[in-house]
């Protein structure tokens, strides 16, 4: 599949495919379309990769997308902000669990178990 | 009442919990669309799955009456699926009624091992202890294949792999410990 990132792109352009896949993750989930899922995981991670080695690292752009009204975009954006703005994505993720039965309330969770047990350590 | 474009606006019977912002908060989301001759089984679980996420993101738990609501209002085909929702939006519960229900087939739900089965047998723990009765839980279909989706697919929390692949090789606690969580992080399972 070609790639949609931009030849140099933006900030603002990185930001806007980040929302896009976090929404196509979504439904990826409520198809149960693991396949689907996995590529756009891989996706998400190189735009993220792109946003953290601009000068500065411009992963804090994602920090906004906190307050997004969709529940993917949300959790995507705090497991990728947790380096750049702790509190904020922490306290997101915890919001997260308590919408409950839903499955961002679980991987949220689920991440700050990780965080908790050192497994996953933000960089 | 289905539409002109063959689809129908959900229309439910149910107890909203109180909320903060329930009064001169946001309005509710709207209700998913479904279709009333939906083209494939995937298609139909496709609108099952928005269905309950739907409720649960609104916090809303549907009553018994639901069930012939939906029927009536929207989709025969819905009321099939029913107790999936139903079971989704169950309230969670002490491990040992998770362990007993194992025994007893009920719709909307699978058995479910708190350990995962082939993982496990691949590294090499025993048949006994995998199928034992305290690995063995009955939940929610539709959590059963969120949990399973967890495990397959790559996870920035242990470092971009699968969670079935970050266990590997690990000992049974700490399959249990993460087997476990995922249960109380689903709301199956009471902490």
């Amino acid at each position: 599949m070609k790639s949609r990132i931009p030849q140099n792109p933006s900030v603002e352009e990185l930001v806007a495919l980040f929302v896009t896949i976090a929404l196509e993750q979504e439904e990826a989930n409520i198809d149960f379309d693991t396949k689907r899922f996995n590529r756009l995981f891989w996706e998400m991670d190189k735009v993220e990769g792109l946003l953290k080695a601009m000068p500065g690292d411009k992963r804090s752009a994602l920090v906004p997308l906190l307050q997004h009204p969709n529940l993917e975009v949300r959790l995507r954006a705090a497991k990728s902000t947790l380096a750049v703005a702790p509190e904020a994505a922490r306290a997101t993720l915890e919001a997260l669990t308590r919408i409950t039965h839903t499955p961002q309330a679980f991987d949220a969770g689920m991440c700050l178990s990780a965080l908790d047990q050192g497994i996953f350590k933000p960089t | 009442m289905a539409g002109d474009d063959g689809r129908s606006r959900l229309r439910l019977t149910i107890t909203p919990l109180p909320r903060i912002g329930d009064n001169g908060g946001p309005p509710m989301e709207e209700p998913p669309e479904i279709p009333t001759r939906p083209s494939s089984q995937r298609a139909q679980l496709r609108a099952v799955v928005r269905v309950a996420l739907w409720a649960a993101r609104i916090g809303l738990r549907v009553t018994p009456l639901a069930g012939v609501l939906i029927a009536a209002e929207a989709a025969y085909w819905i009321y099939q699926y029913y107790p999936w929702i139903e079971a989704y939006l169950a309230e969670p519960a002490p491990l040992h009624e998770l362990q007993s229900a194992a025994s007893t087939p009920q719709p909307g739900t699978d058995v479910h091992h708190i350990v995962e089965q082939s993982p496990a047998r691949a590294d090499g723990f025993l048949d006994e202890r995998i199928e034992a009765p305290e690995n063995r839980v009955r939940i929610s279909r539709l959590k059963h294949w969120e949990i399973n989706r967890w495990y397959a697919t790559p996870n920035k929390d242990f470092g971009n792999q699968s969670p079935r692949n970050y266990l590997r090789g690990k000992d049974w606690e700490t399959r249990v410990r993460v087997g476990r969580d995922a249960l109380i992080r689903q709301g199956l399972l009471k902490p």
